[in-house]
């Protein structure tokens, strides 16, 4: 039993805190107003190396690391981390489509280029609950990006953008061609540095890049999920410690507000759920890279990581928000948007339903692996 | 970050399991249904010694180059003390704690004691012919969660201190060999005024006032007792005076550090006996729940108790884990002790909800558990205490 955090993952944990806070933070009220961040700020969150620390070796991916960052990296701003933070939620699926070769896949060398030259779209759709079988058409209703890179996806061209779309089922992964995908902007009600597109696809199923799989398809989402998971601690973290240092300075009934009893209990009790939202992540994420544990057990670990989080997160930000006051409502503050987020992000790659079927399927035998 | 356990934990839990599934449940039952704790001179707690149990939960001993990096604490066995207080408490909390050993009293002494007061205590346990006890008494009749408000003194006197108040909710008192008793030897200063003293079996003007009649955790006596002018001799001050100087307020911070070692035991009892009621319910659900829309709803529920199992044994093994490191844990150990004892209490509830009816008897055991449970949220500081805690510490400020 150790908690300790590898010394290497933890210097990198630091250096996004910092990009976070000295930059993400600072211009992300900017990349809201434009739908963007800026390019340099794109290029630094590419240059950061979040797919160096992610893509380690060829056959795996480091998710301790990847948590650690996100969850820094998301108190700056998600929207910009969900569209220039790659691989991001999508490192499962980069990863098996290189590891089976699906489709048009670049190698793994030519996907950190991608990655850290803010080359790469990906987008992932899950469709479990809607198509039980590999749908030759289908809808995603939003995702990160913009039109312009889309319609520029050209890999031979140096400037060009690579698109991947993915669609996961309950076993099955598949990759769309993209020359059948037609995109349309798309605005969503959070995460606005990161613009969105919707994407309608309708593909003969012959050309359609499928792995059947439902350990794969588990694989994918648990990583999408522990992406999520640590975005949602993260930024559920930067909302009680805003409302912390508010609450410190605003007095009422001639006592700062946090020295209200009340108050201070929901504060414990938000610090204690994300601190247990937190170490689920982490220890599922190392569970990952872990070759003596079953994957079965690390998928569950990580689909109970991710609701916990938006528990935790959607406690912690409502409680941000409400300490604040008529403050918290405004977007003078950045609570509000802390908040839209815990409520957004839980709607991604398949949702609390998906976890929760998968947990469902498993509950009658399942085993924690923390009893002997 | 490393979720695997080591070969000698996994050997203690399964020594617990096996005592667990032959004598813990039965004989924590029977002191249910009887009222009354599970007796000193039961041959139970003869074959508990002759095992070596109580030497196990002495954990191991420092080499001189760790005590050196790490920690004032000294022994490394947090983590393996964690799992057998959850393993033991899976089978029956109120026969765990009355198992032979230091128990509560175990942690102040390993944090204040000289080593020669050291090894006078806890060399009782390393024998395997008797069972011994050992307590810890903090709380008095107007003396709670705030213990800086505690009114027994202690009074120097012919190179010894004379003791003289009243404690109570003391577990295991009546039976233990030696108990730590926290006293003030001047009312005036608070906090600052607190010592740890010794008090052995047999001191004369020692007096059991009262064995309490509790709802639940029944095969353990929880007692009140008297300290009329008991005379200790100055070895038996925890520490010797020296501890004392090195800051006014070592006292009181022993006694807070005794609370950074125990909650998360105690935190983790609630999993093990949450543990169980998920588990009634699963092979309910398994083999018995019938075959309606409603199977899916209970399957539900079993994956939610499951889920948040898992996060309060995380939070639990995290704050033993920093104490074994040497890293401050205050926080950590309030957390899990503010987290487990509320989501066990629900989770018991919806094992409840899974047997519907049933549950009300008393042979499901889960009525039982939930009595059971319901303690942990009080004993070593309430819910309220460890919000305080938690508050406090992550505002950066005392709370008024």
């Amino acid at each position: 039993m150790d908690f300790t955090i590898p010394q290497e993952i933890e210097d990198f944990r630091i250096l996004c805190q910092s990009f976070a806070k000295d930059k993400l933070f600072k211009e992300m009220r900017e990349g809201e107003k434009n739908r963007s961040l800026s390019q340099q700020l794109a290029t630094g969150l590419g240059e950061l190396g979040l797919s160096d620390a992610v893509f380690q070796k060829t056959d795996t991916v480091s998710l301790l690391a990847l948590s650690l960052a996100v969850e820094e990296l998301a108190k700056g701003d998600v929207g910009g981390l969900l569209r220039n933070g790659l691989p991001g939620p999508y490192a499962g699926a980069i990863s098996l489509a290189t590891r089976h070769n699906l489709g048009d896949t670049p190698d793994l060398e030519e996907i950190l280029l991608l990655c850290q030259s803010n080359r790469l779209s990906v987008h992932l759709a899950t469709c479990e609950s809607l198509y039980p079988d590999i749908p030759s058409n289908a809808r995603l209703a939003w995702s990160p990006g913009n039109i312009e890179d889309f319609h520029n996806y050209e890999r031979q061209n140096e400037k060009g953008t690579h698109v991947m779309v993915f669609i996961v089922g309950r076993d099955f992964v598949s990759l769309i061609p993209t020359d059948s995908v037609v995109a349309t902007s798309s605005l969503p009600g959070a995460f606005e540095a990161s613009g969105g597109i919707s994407l309608d696809w309708s593909a003969d199923p012959e050309r359609i890049s499928t792995l059947h799989s439902s350990k794969e398809a588990l694989f994918v989402k648990s990583v999408a999920r522990l992406w999520v998971s640590s975005a949602l601690v993260g930024l559920g973290q930067a909302s009680v410690d805003y409302a912390i240092e508010y609450g410190k300075s605003r007095v009422v009934f001639d006592l700062p507000v946090v020295s209200h009893q009340a108050n201070a209990f929901d504060l414990a009790e938000a610090s204690t759920r994300l601190q247990g939202a937190r170490l689920m992540t982490r220890m599922a994420a190392s569970l990952s890279q872990d070759e003596d544990v079953k994957s079965s057990t690390w998928f569950m670990m990580a689909a109970q990581a991710y609701l916990e989080s938006v528990e935790a997160a959607q406690f912690a930000t409502g409680l941000g928000l409400l300490l604040l006051g008529g403050h918290g409502y405004m977007r003078d503050h950045p609570v509000e948007k802390w908040f839209r987020e815990a409520s957004a992000l839980p709607l991604l790659f398949g949702g609390q339903d998906s976890a929760l079927a998968d947990l469902d399927v498993l509950a009658c035998d399942y085993i924690d692996p923390l009893v002997i | 970050m490393d979720i695997h356990i080591s070969p000698e934990d996994t050997k203690t839990v399964e020594l617990v399991r096996e005592m667990g599934k032959e004598y813990l449940r039965p004989l924590g039952i029977e002191a249910d249904r009887l009222q009354r704790a599970i007796p000193e001179d039961h041959p139970f707690y003869k074959l508990v010694a002759s095992s070596g149990y109580m030497e196990r939960t002495l954990g191991t001993e420092q080499t001189d180059s760790e005590k050196k990096s790490v920690s004032k604490t000294r022994r490394t066995h947090w983590v393996r003390n964690i799992l057998v207080a959850e393993e033991g408490s899976y089978w029956d909390r109120g026969a765990m704690v009355s198992l032979p050993g230091p128990g509560l009293g175990g942690p102040p002494v390993d944090r204040m004691a000289t080593p020669s007061q050291r090894e006078r205590l806890f060399s009782i346990f390393r024998q395997r012919e008797v069972p011994k006890w050992a307590a810890f008494a903090m709380t008095e009749p107007d003396a709670g969660s705030d213990v800086k408000r505690i009114a027994t003194t202690a009074r120097k006197e012919d190179g010894g201190w004379v003791l003289k108040g009243q404690k109570m909710y003391s577990s295991n008192s009546p039976r233990a060999d030696w108990i730590v008793v926290f006293a003030s030897v001047d009312l005036s200063k608070g906090r600052d005024g607190h010592r740890a003293f010794i008090v052995e079996k047999g001191t004369p003007g020692f007096e059991i006032l009262k064995i309490e009649h509790k709802m639940g955790i029944r095969a353990y006596e929880t007692a009140t007792f008297a300290l009329n002018d008991c005379y200790v001799d100055s070895s038996n001050l925890l520490g010797g005076e020296e501890y004392y100087k090195k800051d006014a307020n070592e006292g009181f911070k022993g006694a807070m550090a005794t609370f950074s070692a125990t909650r998360p035991l105690v935190a983790a009892m609630g999993v093990g006996i949450a543990r169980f009621a998920h588990d009634i319910a699963r092979d309910f659900v398994k083999s018995e729940y019938p075959h309606t829309p409603l199977r899916d709803k209970a399957i539900s529920r079993l994956a939610w108790m499951q889920q948040k199992l898992a996060v309060a044994r995380m939070l639990c093994l995290q704050a033993a884990w920093r104490l074994d490191q040497g890293m401050p844990n205050a926080t950590e150990a309030s957390m899990a002790k503010m987290y487990a004892p509320m989501i066990c209490l629900k989770i018991i509830q919806q094992a409840r909800v899974i047997k519907g009816e049933d549950s009300l008897l008393v042979d499901t055991l889960l009525e039982k558990l939930e009595r059971d449970v319901k303690a942990i949220d009080i004993v070593e500081g309430t819910q309220q205490i460890q919000r305080r805690i938690v508050a406090g510490n992550v505002i950066g400020r005392d709370l008024r």
